[in-house]
């Protein structure tokens, strides 16, 4: 490599260099890190913490670090049940979007007994990872994901169903103050943050829903409208899904099958109520379809 | 000047509106007057003198020039006063040091200008009787003060404790008519990359030695060192008080912080990913500070002794962090001769964690929480949070430490010690350590832990630096241009875990070294 003659310039003089080489005079060993919940828990109480040995840890929104506990938000229960499907074995870690290089959760860490730096794995780039890892797959699912087919059923999905879960969970008052907020704030109860985190969920969920409907800055859909399109949208489903075992006719589970199962199993596990509950509601209109019902109860059974 | 003699005189005269002569003419005029001044302040001193152990009572004590302070306020700073007077036995000598008390009381809550005259006299129906001297002579006093501007809106930039900072503050004075402030301002800097707060104290009781503090705020901390921002908004209550004879002052505090650790670097560690997000802190400190320093930004002799302790999270507290965080710091100015001074510096201070109230067991501490040293003035040699434990390039901070200086500051050659500017030769060090299990215990509690951590603290060699620099004592802070290097130092250089070591020259800025 050839040093630019501004490189040079910047270049400390070989005595200084020569001097700086010598210190520091002693080298230390390396103090241990702080303790983590988990160290900690070992510390405190003389039963020593089943450890998990895994190397794979998903942060996600959760209470547990079992990963056969399902998340309790669809983006990060869909990438732990494709985890799962694929057979990657994995601890789960309750954190927040804070926690998240991108912003938002899941993202996965990958952290060797040898080494002390992790590494870490957003969301975005979960899908290419997992194809990568040649000794986690399980089964092949070959659905095309780039077919015109799947990006329409993956839209109503990521559209219409996913806007009615923000308005179930996240508008509708009594959903809200039951469920989203002591589950997203289980960590800091403390008035009034509990208060000021859920107002501030409800605006972004208000944002997203606007934005994915292109609807006005004035006015939102209903929530009956909105569940009657999601109903709409599982009735395309399901009969996509037809009498087949998975999605598109597939041998085993895939990303499709996750995704659908994160709200499908949220929606009828979740006591979800409100507006959303009761005749009529978006819980009542997702168990008319049978095969749906079917298809979360298979991954739920196999998997969690 | 080629002319001499009475050419002078005649061009001075011709060129009497000359700004020099004008400006002679004043100086001279200006020193006749202060002669004047001051020999009338020596015929009333010595008049004084004379009387000074004259019978005397206040018959009034009359305060001009504060409309817009109350007067229960007024009464309370000159009652000790009038008491004093009404008790008998009360000379002119003692009712002119009562006065001015009074007077610098009003002179501390800074609601009026600093120069405050006040006349005394006799009530106007007073007639002196010479057949009996000894009888007490009543003493109207009269105090005239000028009430500041009650608005007081300035912008400029700051220096703090390693940044620098541009901020834009309000302020109401005597809000209420008894000295009370509100106090709004927003600041922007290096490292705390916004702030705002608003402020409002009140004296205790027309006391100026004890004072209540409200304070509400919101912050954004750059702390790059740990590779996130820290926000923190909340509300935080303080008692302060002082005994001026002993240079002591205490205050006893309740905060209430709503904190969030975001923004994370991408190659943020994994311990500062498991810390991210909110928590609540809900403690009361006592915070204890006896300082005798002559100056405490380029202290020559005195000593300081602060003592810092407080409780979080435990009991009707709440919160979501739970411990008690104890730090003391000494530190020692001695002059040698030729104006080199020595300078020395202990502190130290430990976390321990507790159980949060509904909690069996006490959480390990967060990063927000833990204690991080190093920097430029700090332990200077290492860079900002530089010693204990780390994990790639964060500090994770530690739950112990110990840190120390020893310095010599010298006289800068050809400029003398009246001048901010010293020479400086230093070697400082520390040690930081998160809690540790001992080695060989199975089954043990946080008790053991902690004294096994302070035992390694206080038995292993500290981490080192020596340096030489320069050193400037501004009124507003001090500052340093150091050349250090490091001795002793944790780990190597890339090392997983290493402590962070700063090698050359290293600037500091500040109001607090050690």
């Amino acid at each position: 490599m050839t040093a630019s003659p501004f490189q040079d310039a910047l270049r400390a003089p070989t005595f200084i260099r020569h001097l700086f080489s010598r210190f520091p005079l002693i080298a230390y060993p390396v103090d241990p890190p702080p303790m983590s919940v988990e160290d900690f828990q070992r510390f405190t109480t003389k039963t020593a913490a089943v450890a998990e040995d895994s190397i794979y840890t998903l942060y996600s929104f959760t209470e547990s670090t079992d990963s056969s506990i399902a998340s309790f938000n669809p983006a990060c229960l869909k990438w732990q049940t494709y985890l799962k499907i694929r057979n990657i074995s994995f601890k789960t870690h309750p954190s927040n979007n804070h926690a998240s290089p991108s912003g938002s959760l899941p993202f996965l860490t990958i952290s060797p007994p040898s080494d002390r730096i992790s590494q870490t794995i957003p969301s975005t780039k979960l899908a290419r990872w997992i194809e990568e890892q040649d000794k986690a797959v399980a089964a092949v699912n070959t659905v095309d994901t780039d077919g015109g087919d799947y990006r329409a059923f993956l839209s109503l999905v990521e559209g219409a169903i996913r806007d009615a879960w923000l308005y179930a969970l996240y508008i509708d008052p009594s959903n809200l103050s039951t469920i989203t907020i002591p589950k997203y704030t289980a960590h800091t109860p403390t008035w009034p943050i509990p208060h000021i985190l859920g107002s501030q969920m409800r605006q972004a969920a208000i944002d997203a829903i606007r934005k994915s409907t292109s609807s006005s800055t004035t006015t939102l859909p209903t929530g009956t409208e909105l569940y009657a399109k999601a109903i709409e949208a599982f009735a395309a489903l399901s009969t996509l899904l037809g009498d087949d075992r998975w999605f598109f006719g597939a041998n085993e589970a895939g990303l499709f099958d996750a995704e659908v199962f994160a709200y499908t199993h949220l929606l009828l596990r979740l006591e979800v109520g409100g507006s959303a509950g009761g005749d009529g509601g978006l819980v009542e209109g997702l168990k008319e379809f049978g095969n749906l019902v079917g298809h979360e109860e298979r991954i739920r059974r196999r998997w969690f | 000047m080629a002319a001499g003699g009475s050419g002078d005189v005649f061009d001075i005269l011709k060129d009497a509106s000359s700004p020099d002569t004008i400006a002679a003419q004043r100086a001279a005029q200006k020193a006749h007057d202060e002669e004047i001044s001051i020999k009338a302040q020596r015929r009333a001193a010595e008049t004084i003198q004379g009387h000074s152990s004259q019978p005397v009572y206040f018959d009034s004590i009359t305060i001009l020039g504060a409309p817009n302070t109350r007067r229960s306020f007024l009464e309370r700073l000159v009652k000790p006063a009038l008491d004093r007077s009404d008790q008998g036995d009360f000379t002119l000598k003692d009712a002119l040091r009562e006065l001015s008390k009074a007077i610098n009381g009003l002179q501390h809550f800074e609601i009026f200008n600093p120069n405050i005259p006040f006349y005394l006299d006799t009530p106007s129906d007073y007639n002196y009787d010479p057949r009996s001297p000894n009888n007490p002579i009543p003493l109207s006093a009269v105090i005239n003060v000028k009430e500041r501007s009650r608005v007081l809106l300035k912008s400029g930039t700051d220096l703090g404790n390693t940044e620098g900072s541009a901020y834009i503050q309000g302020s109401l004075r005597n809000v209420f008519g008894g000295a009370e402030f509100l106090h709004l301002s927003f600041s922007k800097g290096t490292r705390t990359r916004s702030a705002y707060d608003a402020t409002f104290t009140t004296p205790i009781n027309s006391s100026p030695l004890a004072a209540i503090e409200l304070k509400g705020l919101s912050t954004a901390r750059d702390n790059s060192h740990s590779s996130h921002t820290e926000l923190s908004r909340g509300f935080i209550g303080t008692v302060r008080w002082a005994t001026p004879a002993y240079k002591l002052k205490q205050s006893i505090s309740y905060e209430g912080l709503w904190r969030t650790l975001t923004e994370l670097h991408d190659d943020a560690s994994n311990s500062v990913q498991r810390d991210a997000g909110d928590s609540m802190k809900s403690a009361f400190t006592h915070l204890l500070t006896r300082d005798t320093r002559d100056n405490p930004i380029l202290p020559s002799s005195g000593a300081l002794l602060r003592l810092r302790n407080s409780i979080a999270g435990i009991g009707p507290l709440k919160g979501t962090v739970a411990h008690w965080k104890s730090e003391a710091e000494t530190a020692l100015a001695y002059p040698l001769f030729k104006g080199i001074t020595l300078s020395s510096s202990v502190r130290g201070g430990i976390l321990y964690p507790l159980a949060l109230s509904g909690d069996a067991a006490p959480k390990p501490s967060t990063i927000a929480d833990r204690f991080h040293i190093g920097g430029a003035n700090d332990v200077r040699g290492f860079q900002t949070g530089g010693l204990g434990p780390h994990s790639g390039k964060d500090s994770l901070g530690g739950d112990a430490y110990v840190a120390g200086s020893l310095g010599l500051l010298f006289p800068f050659p050809r400029v003398g010690t009246d001048s901010g500017l010293r020479l400086q030769a230093f070697i400082n060090g520390g040690r930081l350590l998160a809690l540790e299990r001992p080695p060989e215990v199975q089954d043990m509690n946080i008790a053991q832990g902690m004294k096994y951590t302070v035992s390694r603290l206080l038995t292993e060699a500290p981490s080192l630096a020596a340096g030489v620099g320069i050193v400037y004592g501004h009124p507003v802070a001090r500052f340093e241009m150091n050349f250090c290097l490091p001795i002793g130092v944790r780990g190597t250089y890339g090392e997983e875990g290493a402590e962070r070591a700063r090698k050359g020259l290293q600037f500091g800025v500040g109001v607090e070294f050690s």
